[in-house]
């Protein structure tokens, strides 16, 4: 609308009438191995995900008027390990206890790109920026000295517990994540705006190293940060109460049980931010990791009596 | 096999796999479809609208970042650094970013683009032959307009400009400087023929900015005033001794006029309807982050400490506003009013700034004539600014009244855009005040958009 007249504008993506879809070919290798009557599993795989015809969305010389085209072409490569194990220490009637592990790791190539590399996600390279380059991680980040980090995580692993004794049950369960970089604009902001608690001297150094512009000397790695972590993902401990109790207590009720448990207790990271799990544009496939002052995750807690008519 | 953590694939598109598979044709209930072959007159009038919509799109930006690389202001602003970061203290501007240093880029080339779609079909529209060519004519005026806001920022590395090509043609070539401009010239005079078989009126409906130029013999003013800016560019930055007299011919088939408020002139219009969109350049005074440099308040001083046209468009803050990292550089206490409400028109280009570029040609052509050149800057002293006039004008020197001319341009055209260029064009940058040596800079130019070079290599 201008002046009150409508008005159509042509739109910036170009589309292509022959588009088709993506092409995925998966190699997956693996083994499950069960030991001494279930007392542990062992799984691995190991996976070869190639996609072709990637359905890119590409930028395009903007003096075209568009500022991107949608088109199939390329090729990308996920290569990647899963292992998971369980263990089942203890098994009787009285007491149970299952321990669970996982760990994954993932690389992606971007093996042909049909097109010269582009830039998508965050806002320009003094800021970082993810770049689509063939032959180079399709996570990479790239500030103004090049190449700064990348947002995949090296590898990520879980541990939970599960314990039952008598009537008492215990879980936990942890979450490891090693590497994959953020882009922590929220300390940007901060240092930026004289109010980091570190202020005098780091958050002075890091907003003059970082400079700003595109110059030779300006840093954007300052604010490209590890994003590890380790974190108490869940707690929790449930005590049922015995049948001869809830009898007494309610009538009808076939079990009672009390639970306290509680969410994101320990968090253990290097990162300098809020909370290293951040994702400001949602959960995308590339621009992932950008942290601008979103809200953080919580800490809960929870007290819950169940009942079972 | 249980699977885990399958890692996203990187570049998956789900959604549009689904669709491409069943081959569905998508039409958007949302908005109209584009203008085709065989275009009805409502589609070539929403073509129009859109075209100037496009053109709008980046003139508030625009403002407001040329503002800053001439130092007409600052934007001090909590949540983004890098109005100054990125504009007064980097030693290069960005031309990743579309915001800052990579701007006047994709807007301006998407109205282009927009204008060649309608170039490109309207001689099988359902309108007249006079119809055709009044589309035409406004078309390729309003395609010059967004190639003089890419050249205004752009100067050494120049543009592209024969742009109107399929995708999968390599993109144009960038030509020089001065093919630029002579590019705009000539689409201006292409237009004016176009304009001149047009009949008594368009098929189409101009906004409210455009009053008084909506027919196409009106509207033709407004592309010869355009013309008359572009070629005082070319006078003052290229070496085209004849331009100054071109511009004057220019102005002469415009809309200049001593006897008109200064104000007359074509205009963006905004608003807060729906659909529309709001001046980004309105605020509240008392809670601005987009802010006066100071030195416009200082050099005031030459005239007396005062100026109709500074108290009209800058209002007193009520505290200081700092820049955090160089508080006792960057600060202001000063605010921008010149767009005072959401809805306020921007100018496209208006009277007051005929007028001065009439005296400019009249002072720098071959033949000078200082007196017509003394009468237009004392017209707009007494007029605009309240002041005095200037009686010992007319027999000044030529840079002195070179001078005097950039001073008026400078109050009259406060946050209308021309300050950065205005001070390239005469060869007056080292002019500008840095306000901290040690880290600011004053740029000459907006590098070429880093998508643009990349998509070259």
């Amino acid at each position: 609308m201008i002046g009150g007249q409508f008005g159509t504008v042509s739109g910036a993506n170009a589309g292509a009438s022959d588009i088709k879809p993506e092409r995925q070919t998966e190699i997956e290798g693996g083994f499950d191995a069960t030991l001494g009557n279930e007392f542990a599993t062992l799984s691995f795989t190991y996976y070869n995900k190639t996609i072709t015809d990637l359905l890119l969305v590409a930028r395009v010389a903007p003096s075209t008027g568009r500022a991107n085209r949608i088109f199939n072409g390329g090729k990308l490569r996920n290569l990647g390990q899963e292992v998971s194990l369980s263990l089942s220490p203890l098994r009787r009637p009285d007491f149970n206890w299952i321990l669970r592990t996982t760990f994954s790791r993932n690389r992606s190539t971007v093996v042909e790109l049909p097109v010269p590399a582009f830039q998508t996600g965050g806002f320009g390279t003094s800021l970082g920026s993810f770049r689509i380059e063939q032959g180079k991680s399709a996570t990479q980040i790239v500030g103004n000295e090049g190449v700064v980090g990348n947002s995949e995580p090296k590898f990520q692993m879980a541990l939970s517990n599960d314990l039952t004794w008598r009537q008492w049950s215990f879980s936990f369960l942890w979450d490891w994540k090693k590497g994959g970089d953020i882009i922590n604009l929220t300390q940007l902001l901060y240092d930026a705006g004289n109010n980091s608690p570190d202020q005098v001297p780091a958050g002075n150094k890091r907003i003059s190293t970082w400079g700003g512009g595109s110059c030779a000397t300006c840093l954007t790695k300052v604010y490209v940060q590890d994003g590890s972590y380790l974190k108490l993902r869940e707690l929790s401990l449930t005590y049922e109460l015995p049948a001869s109790v809830v009898g007494h207590l309610f009538g009808g009720v076939r079990y009672a049980r009390l639970n306290v448990s509680g969410r994101n207790l320990i968090r253990i990271t290097p990162y300098k931010g809020m909370d290293p799990e951040v994702s400001n544009f949602g959960n995308q496939a590339i621009a992932r990791n950008i942290d601008v002052a979103p809200f953080p995750p919580s800490r809960s807690f929870f007290f819950s009596i169940d009942l079972g008519f | 096999m249980r699977p885990i953590l399958h890692a996203v694939s990187a570049l998956g598109l789900g959604g549009a796999l689904v669709l491409g598979a069943c081959n569905f044709e998508i039409t958007n209930p949302n908005a109209p479809t584009e203008i085709g072959d065989n275009a009805t007159p409502a589609h070539v009038a929403a073509a129009m609208e859109g075209l100037l919509i496009g053109a709008r799109g980046d003139v508030p930006n625009w403002i407001l970042k040329s503002a800053i690389l001439g130092r007409e202001g600052y934007r001090i602003d909590a949540a983004d650094p890098r109005f100054i970061s990125e504009l007064i203290t980097a030693t290069k501007l960005d031309p990743s970013n579309g915001a800052f240093g990579g701007g006047q880029w994709q807007a301006e080339y998407a109205a282009i683009r927009s204008g060649y779609n309608v170039l490109n079909v309207i001689g099988t529209a359902q309108i007249s032959d006079p119809e055709k060519e009044g589309v035409r004519g406004f078309t390729q005026t309003i395609q010059a307009y967004a190639y003089m806001l890419v050249l205004f920022a752009h100067t050494e590395d120049s543009i592209p400009i024969d742009v109107n090509r399929p995708l999968s043609d390599p993109p144009a070539p960038f030509v020089t400087n001065v093919a630029a401009w002579d590019h705009v010239v000539s689409l201006l005079d292409s237009a004016k023929t176009h304009l001149l078989a047009a009949g008594s009126a368009f098929s189409f409906t101009l906004p409210p900015g455009f009053t008084g130029f909506s027919t196409p013999a009106g509207f033709l003013k407004v592309n010869r005033a355009l013309l008359a800016r572009s070629d005082l560019y070319r006078a003052s930055e290229f070496t085209c001794a004849a331009c100054y007299d071109d511009a004057l011919t220019a102005l002469g088939e415009s809309f200049v006029d001593t006897t008109a408020s200064l104000d007359v002139g074509a205009y963006f219009d905004f608003s807060a309807n729906s659909g529309d969109v709001t001046n980004g350049l309105a605020q509240q005074p008392t809670s601005a982050i987009n802010l006066v440099h100071r030195s416009l308040k200082d050099s005031l001083a030459v005239n007396g400490g005062s100026d109709a046209r500074f108290t009209a468009k800058v209002a007193d803050r009520g505290d200081t506003l700092r820049d955090p990292l160089a508080p006792t550089g960057h600060f202001s206490a000063l605010s921008w009013i010149r767009y005072p409400t959401p809805s306020s028109p921007i100018p496209m280009i208006r009277n007051e700034e005929l007028i001065l570029i009439r005296a400019e040609a009249n002072n720098n052509k071959t033949a000078r004539d200082a007196v017509a050149a003394a009468a237009d800057i004392n017209f707009i002293r007494v007029n605009s600014g309240g002041l005095a006039a200037d009686a010992g004008l007319a027999a000044a020197t030529l840079q002195a009244v070179e001078d005097e001319i950039l001073i008026q341009r400078k109050y009259s055209l406060l946050y209308e855009g021309m300050r950065w260029v205005d001070m390239r064009r005469t060869g007056r940058l080292a002019q500008i005040i840095l306000d901290v040596p040690a880290t600011d800079h004053v740029f000459s130019t907006m590098p070429v958009n880093s998508f643009e070079v990349d998509s070259r290599k």
